[in-house]
């Protein structure tokens, strides 16, 4: 991992690509961007992942049969506040990489516990929706539409516990091993997720939640 | 390999033309417009493909032999890479016959779509088709009786086929004189043909559905006009057709005796209903689409749409 | 405790699946007795379940492959022998036998052949081509190899315990529903599918990282070999096409297991949406085979005609653009369901589009040979038999393009001859000429030109006779899948059709053969020179076998075919200076995830949810156990380096 420091100009268009890379050596940069570049692509998978389960839940509204309607059962209240806890702990998300960039390690471990607990808040509001829904008789078994909306909505959720377990391994990482250029590379690829995630809500919000209330 | 496969190619001709009766190669003795049509296409796509395919097997084995090394030919030049006329004909040859191929495609798809009757003033003869696990249900609304693996049409009328299928996603085929097509629960779909003599031809479920679907068969009659509509009078009369006699007759096919039809079983022999329930074929579909509509037929085409 | 896995789950019900099963644990307990008896257990511990090389891994990755290919070929001689026997009584396969037969033929044929083949030759080349030490990320291509290995392991225990589906290798619903198939076939194929379709990915990934990242320098996106734009290529497809295919399986096992409504006939499921995701992926899983195998024909061509690829920028175009169109004609596999005519016709030209840049490539490969010196080695023949053959599976496939054709033979034994004619002679040909051209890279020594002529001979002839009849069968009128022949009038195409796959048997024989008359003779056999065939790539300017790091020194490239360039200047490659030569360290948690992953799914067939969450755990714990690893790789010092150039040329011969 040792390797000529990056100097002048090359350091320069290093940290334009990627503002980690001022940290380390030319060889650690490599490693870094390259791992960047395989979750990009990863995350791009994943992408169109969302856009089947997208498609599925587009032509799956066509298949209510007897099930009841989204318009009865969708609290645009409740989604709201739900986007309102993801979107703010993206923001709070920036913080913690800000904090970490640039060595606060006790700010950036708060920032990560705060995040965490609005990530915690959003799986908190959407499975009570989940738990209310089966209580209404509109569980995934209701109809193709429901089993469409659980798939789409279920699957971002799964992605947000995941990310989850992944900032409670950065926060240990912060821990036990500090604010080191493997653990801050890891965290950049933690928040492209996190953030990955709130667009993908943002889609959910626009495409299901707001015609399921509006139809 | 070369001989080997053109002997095969020959005897696969030979053995296609001359031994092979109607039943054996029905693609080849199509009847009536779809099936005509269909064997026009594989003809002129044959003979349009092989045009390409010949010249490119045999200038590939003569070349590769041609500048075999141990030839010790001089023109040896590793730099021949590019060359201006051989890419324009090696991007022009293909791309002229997928132009030629893809405008018939686009002609004949439109002309054979499923959904569009044939013959422009006559109203088809409706014919119900249900796929059942493993027997073939067919139901004549306007005789009021219905067979199982027996279809009986006339000739010198178009006839429409509406298609359901129940539960399994399976597909009708009749090759040479229907297209083939899924038959799907909760669905319909069309198949339509115009047939000018009378005949005999083999149907099937042509879509693997489970153990036991090559039983999916039956026998297409088409039977001049005159005969059909005799047969269509004696078969509400439980009279059936002469040489291909049901071997068994039931007075009459609703509901409750559909729902005992239903269960899976091989092998069914022809069987005869005198009477029918007048809906069935849409309370069938209703089982999985509860707001199912019949369409009239002529607007057939212009209610499924895009499917 | 046990789920729904009771001693009835054992195949005790039929003497010919019980014959399965025995020679399956059988062959399983005899390597395990011969790894003891010669105690390898160490070398294989050290050289494969631990290793991180690329080199390594894609070697197994073809082991995996060769040895699915003959499980997946008796599958097939076991359909032909049923079929012919059937036209004139019920045949040998009871009940549903032959319905699991053709399932597994297609699924293991796909899935747990030709794409570890590929993955495994890719492994194995890409590095070397590109002048790179190892692929971006080894760690998780091991990962990939293991969690593949993982299902072809539920794949082959299926055999064993339990029944495998009878849906075929497409599994479509409503049959593949729990209401009809409420037994385990199904689950095991939607657990094969769903780890191995994982682990394909994150190869994807993987590949494309390493083309865009591990580049020798000077080689420009132009300069890369023709297979390595074929895997980039590839890549994307993977990348693109395999979610479609993880969401399809993933929704059906939910509709089995919690009785939703995905693709359920009533209750608002949509079974024709099964149809378009399996198919979004399913097309363009041919390409993204079929693509490196052209790749493989070309390196071949190229450097067995001693010429550089005829229209290098054409190929790489036509490459570019079958990977784009690859995606854009899902729907041809289902003309007959009922769409309008006019989307019907448009996914009917799309497809004969793809016509164009794949002939463009024909005539490229054959101008590649134009004012050559063709020497005929036995890829050289592979590729031959493969241009040959290929176009006539190109002609049919532009045939089904045109939809009232399909019409007529979707369905049908014509439409099996069709995608065989797609898939024996393109994709398998071109990577059994991958697997003899690269060979003595691996190993050090040549594969037997005889014995591979002789496979080749069997195969190609064996291939037309097993076909050419499937064809005329479909004019017939004969569905695919059909158990029992009904109409006797196809018996002789039938005895000929086996007589094929007689002769492609012999072919697989004489593959084997050739692997042992090798080895015993590879003292003669020996490629001492690293370059046996006048090589053009940076793959034969190192040792055979290359040394663990490839290269002690990174080459510099300044054009196509860097290597024949230099030679023919008479020069040397430019090199860069010395730097440290740095490998990733063994370790045996790719492995342990794999068999989790196995252990995982095999608990999820068989409803044992303990153990399920207990394998899910391990897999977990693994992962982030992993993420504490730091630095995990380890600087080899320049005596050791030196050590093993020496001994990679010295010693080239070895099998190991």
């Amino acid at each position: 991992m040792t390797g000529a420091t990056l100097r002048g100009a090359e350091l320069r268009a290093a940290v334009a690509e990627n503002p980690m890379a001022g940290l380390g050596t030319a060889a650690s940069h490599r490693v870094h961007s390259e791992r960047a570049l395989g979750f990009w692509v990863y995350l791009m998978s994943d992408t169109i992942i969302f856009a089947v389960l997208f498609a599925n839940y587009g032509v799956l509204t066509f298949g209510m049969a007897d099930g009841p309607t989204p318009h009865e059962m969708f609290s645009l209240g409740r989604a709201a506040q739900e986007t309102a806890l993801l979107l703010l702990s993206s923001l709070t998300f920036g913080m913690i990489s800000y904090s970490a960039l640039s060595g606060q390690k006790d700010r950036a471990l708060l920032w990560l516990i705060v995040t965490m607990v609005l990530g915690a808040g959003f799986l908190a509001l959407e499975l009570t929706e989940f738990r209310e829904l089966f209580a209404k008789g509109a569980g995934p078994q209701a109809s193709g539409f429901w089993s469409g909306f659980f798939a789409l909505v279920g699957t971002h959720g799964l992605h947000v516990a995941v990310g989850m377990i992944m900032m409670a391994v950065m926060g240990v990482q912060f821990v036990v091993k500090g604010l080191t250029e493997p653990v801050l590379s890891r965290l950049y690829r933690v928040g492209l997720f996190w953030h990955f995630l709130d667009l993908v809500w943002i889609g959910i919000f626009s495409f299901v939640y707001l015609p399921g209330v509006l139809s | 390999m070369r001989e080997i496969r053109r002997g095969f190619v020959v005897g696969a001709i030979l053995f296609t033309t001359t031994g092979c009766s109607r039943v054996s190669m029905p693609m080849l003795n199509p009847e009536g417009y779809v099936g005509r049509s269909g064997l026009e296409l594989l003809v002129i796509t044959t003979v349009i493909m092989a045009l390409v395919i010949v010249p490119v097997i045999a200038g590939t084995l003569w070349i590769a032999w041609r500048y075999r090394s141990s030839a010790g030919r001089t023109d040896y030049d590793p730099d021949f890479t590019d060359s201006k006329l051989i890419s324009g004909v090696t991007i022009f040859v293909p791309l002229i016959t997928i132009a030629a191929l893809g405008t018939m495609t686009w002609i004949y798809t439109h002309r054979l779509d499923p959904y569009r009757p044939l013959g422009t003033t006559e109203r088809p003869y409706e014919i119900q088709a249900v796929s059942l696990d493993y027997k073939w249900l067919f139901i004549y609304p306007e005789a009021g009786v219905a067979t199982i693996n027996q279809l009986v049409a006339p000739s010198g009328q178009p006839v429409t086929i509406r298609i359901t299928s129940d539960p399994m996603m399976t597909s009708i085929f009749i090759p040479g004189l229907i297209n083939q097509i899924y038959a799907m629960p909760g669905m319909e779909t069309r198949a339509n043909f115009l047939a000018d003599n009378p005949e005999q031809r083999e149907g099937a479920n042509a879509m693997y559905s489970g153990p036991g679907f090559e039983h999916q068969r039956f026998i297409t009659h088409i039977l001049a006009p005159d005969d059909f509509a005799a047969w269509a009078k004696g078969a509400a009369e439980g009279k059936s057709l002469e040489g291909a006699e049901a071997a068994k007759v039931e007075e009459k096919l609703d509901m409750a005796y559909y729902k005992k039809l239903v269960v899976r079983s091989n092998d069914v022999p022809i069987t005869y209903f005198k009477s029918i329930d007048a809906d069935l074929f849409q309370d069938i579909v209703r089982l999985y689409m509860p707001q199912y509509q019949m369409s009239s037929l002529p607007t057939g085409a212009e209610y499924m749409g895009a499917n | 405790m046990f789920g729904r896995l009771t001693f009835d789950s054992l195949p005790f019900y039929s003497i010919i699946a019980f014959g399965g099963a025995a020679i399956t644990v059988g062959v399983g307990l005899a390597i395990l007795a011969i790894l003891t008896w010669f105690r390898l257990w160490g070398w294989l511990w050290r050289n494969y379940l631990t290793t991180l090389d690329h080199k390594r891994i894609g070697i197994m990755y073809v082991v995996v492959a060769l040895v699915m290919l003959v499980r997946g070929f008796i599958d097939a001689l076991m359909m032909r022998g049923q079929q012919m026997a059937s036209a004139t009584g019920h045949g040998f396969l009871e009940g549903d036998h032959f319905q699991q037969v053709f399932s597994a033929h297609g699924t293991i044929m796909i899935f747990f052949m030709a794409t570890p083949f590929m993955a495994g030759l890719v492994n194995f080349v890409l590095p070397l081509q590109l002048g790179a030490r190892d692929v971006a990320f080894p760690f998780l291509n091991a990962l990939s190899f293991w969690l593949t290995a993982g299902s072809v392991g539920l794949v082959l225990i299926s055999l064993v315990i339990g029944v495998f589906s009878t849906a075929g290798w497409v599994g479509y619903p409503p049959y593949s529903g729990i209401e009809r198939n409420p037994g385990v076939g199904v689950d095991y194929w939607i657990w094969a599918l769903f780890i191995s379709g994982f682990a394909t990915t994150m190869t994807g990934i993987n590949f494309i990282v390493t083309i865009m990242r591990h580049r020798a320098p000077g080689m420009t996106y132009m300069r890369m070999p023709i297979f390595v734009w074929t895997v980039l290529c590839s890549s994307v497809i993977i990348l693109i096409a395999f979610p479609a295919l993880t969401v399809a399986v993933a929704l059906l096992g939910l509709d089995r297991l919690f009785l939703t409504h995905f693709f359920t006939a009533d209750h608002g499921g949509n079974l024709m949406n099964f149809t378009n995701m399996f198919w979004m992926w399913g097309h363009p899983e041919v390409y993204l085979l079929v693509l490196p195998a052209f790749g493989v024909f070309s390196e071949v061509v190229a450097t067995f005609s001693g010429k550089k690829i005829y229209g290098y920028s054409a190929m790489v175009k036509a490459t570019v653009l079958i990977m784009f169109v690859s995606m854009l004609v899902w729907l041809h596999h289902f003309f007959t369901m009922g769409a309008s005519a006019t989307v019907n016709a448009v996914f009917g030209i799309s497809t004969m589009i793809i016509g164009v840049p794949t002939g463009l490539k024909v005539f490229n490969w054959m101008f590649t040979m134009y004012r050559g010196r063709v020497r005929f080695h036995v890829s050289m023949y592979w590729t031959l038999g493969f241009m040959v053959l290929f176009v006539i599976g190109g002609a049919t496939g532009v045939m089904h393009a045109i939809v009232p054709v399909d019409y007529n033979t979707h369905n049908t034994a014509f439409l099996v001859a069709h995608f065989h004619n797609m898939l024996v002679p393109g994709v398998l040909f071109g990577f059994v000429a991958g697997y003899m051209y690269w060979f003595p890279k691996a190993f050090g020594f040549t594969l037997n030109q005889k014995w591979g002529i002789r496979a080749f001979w069997g195969w190609a002839i064996g291939f037309t006779l097993a076909f050419m009849p499937l064809y005329a069968l479909g004019l017939m009128g004969l569905p695919r899948r059909t158990a029992e022949i009904y109409n006797p009038d196809f018996l002789p195409l039938l005895i000929v059709a086996f007589i094929g796959a007689l002769c492609v048997l012999f072919g697989i024989v004489a593959l084997v053969v050739q692997l042992y008359v090798s080895i015993r003779d590879r003292a003669q056999n020996r490629d001492l020179t690293g370059d046996p065939w006048d090589g053009r790539t940076l793959e034969w300017s190192i040792p055979s076998p290359p040394p663990a790091f490839n290269f002690a020194r990174i080459p510099i490239v300044d054009q196509i075919d860097p290597f024949a360039a230099a030679k023919r200047a008479g020069g040397k490659m430019q090199y860069e200076p010395a730097g440290p030569v740095e490998l990733p360290v063994p370790t045996i948690v790719p492995m342990v995830i794999g068999v989790s992953g196995f252990v995982l799914s095999f608990a999820a067939v068989w409803y044992m949810w303990w153990l399920f969450v207990l394998a899910a755990l391990v897999m977990l714990g693994a992962v982030i156990g992993r993420s504490f690893v730091d630095n995990n790789e380890f600087r080899m010092s320049q005596r050791e380096v030196d050590a093993a150039l020496r001994g990679s040329a010295g010693r080239a011969g070895g099998v190991q």
